[in-house]
């Protein structure tokens, strides 16, 4: 090993003394037991493809344009060495898209791989956008923007399934092809919905 | 079971690299809990999860630490952190190779990690490549370029230094099956 290899290998910033806990420890075997009583997502019991993409199809068909400016990264730089993420914007769907009664229920939904999901506080709500504080992306890599701006089209409410947003509410969202998904998909954030997020994007 | 099976050997397999893993990244406050979400994942996408498991784990981890950078910074955004950026550990100081640190900070993020994931977690570039998600020849070819550089911000003048081999099969100590 050379010089810079063993330098760099001492520069492991391991606090000396420190050691992990080995995986047969008490409380190793206590995680396992507690990670292996959630549920799991496998593919083999999602209900046929087929007909969810039929009602996905249906309801990019009858949405208004969509419009996605996803995690454009900036590359100025505030004064700080960090690098600014734009914010992200989701279309909300049009007053002609799928109605309360084509929902599947919300127990039964299964995330598209290009489906985007966050959770995030509503900030502002204007005539036609809400601005939310995202706490956390369930999807993507780790330079994700930490605002989305939800658009709606003209004569479209600000709303998700008819329901307004809430200035300091909390939301769970998740997006397709740039569209915010409704049916209960994306909500206000509970402990029910927040577990189900758990289960369909595993982090 | 087979799935429980799987679960417990990866479990057994990745469980105190992992904890070394995030421990370098953050502080011991949140190793538990990076761990347990990076854990919970695997349990839940374990169809997804190579054999080799421990480089898609590190990729997993970078995800939680982010998401828990996220938060941190949520409640304080006067201790924003850039989201690929290891935290100071507790009681690092006295013997720091402060020229390395500051050659280090030369690099961008991610080919910092990149040096990282090289020299502390002793993976290979194909293993790297899988915690990036970049391709096997941009691991090793970024991973020689940050080398190189990291030579010459250390040693002005001396070329090549220490990084001018192979950028593929410079690690004698290194199997390609990883850590």
């Amino acid at each position: 090993m050379d010089e810079l290899d063993e330098r760099l290998r001492r520069s492991d910033p391991l606090p000396p003394g420190w050691s992990p806990e080995p995986p047969d420890g008490p409380r190793a075997r206590a995680l396992l037991e507690h990670i292996v009583s959630n549920p799991v997502i496998e593919a083999t019991e999602a209900p046929p493809r087929s007909s969810r993409r039929r009602w996905w199809i249906g309801a990019a068909a009858a949405a208004v344009a969509v419009v996605a400016v996803v995690g454009v990264i900036v590359a100025t730089r505030d004064g700080s060495d960090e690098p600014t993420v734009a914010p992200a914007t989701f279309q909300l769907p049009g007053s002609g898209g799928p109605t309360m009664q084509s929902c599947l229920p919300v127990t039964d939904f299964v995330p598209d791989r290009s489906a985007q999901a966050f959770a995030g506080t509503v900030t502002a709500v204007e005539a036609s956008t809400v601005t939310l504080d995202v706490d956390r992306w369930y999807t993507g890599d780790s330079d994700q923007p930490a605002e989305v701006v939800l658009a709606a089209g003209t004569d479209v409410p600000v709303a998700l399934d008819g329901v307004d947003f809430v200035v300091g509410e909390r939301y769970l969202v998740t997006t397709l092809n740039g569209e915010v998904l409704i049916c209960g998909i994306s909500a206000p954030a509970t402990a029910d919905l927040e577990a189900l997020y758990g289960q369909w994007y595993g982090s | 079971m087979a799935r429980r099976a799987r679960f417990e050997r990866l479990f057994t397999d990745v469980y105190e690299p992992l904890q070394r893993f995030v421990r370098r990244r953050a502080d011991a406050a949140v190793v538990d809990d990076v761990v347990a979400d990076t854990l919970l994942v695997l349990w839940r996408r374990l169809d997804d999860v190579p054999e080799a498991a421990l480089p898609w784990c590190y990729g997993t981890a970078r995800r939680c630490l982010a998401n828990a950078w996220r938060a941190d910074e949520r409640r304080n955004r006067l201790t924003r952190r850039v989201a690929n950026e290891p935290v100071p550990i507790d009681g690092e100081g006295d013997d720091t190779d402060a020229d390395l640190i500051a050659a280090l900070e030369e690099l961008s993020a991610e080919d910092r990690e990149i040096v990282r994931l090289w020299a502390w977690e002793q993976l290979a570039p194909r293993e790297i490549a899988v915690v990036l998600a970049i391709s096997p020849n941009a691991a090793s070819i970024r991973l020689h370029r940050a080398k190189r550089r990291l030579a010459d911000l250390l040693e002005p003048g001396k070329d090549g230094a220490s990084a001018g081999h192979n950028p593929a099969g410079d690690h004698a100590g290194r199997t390609e099956e990883g850590a």
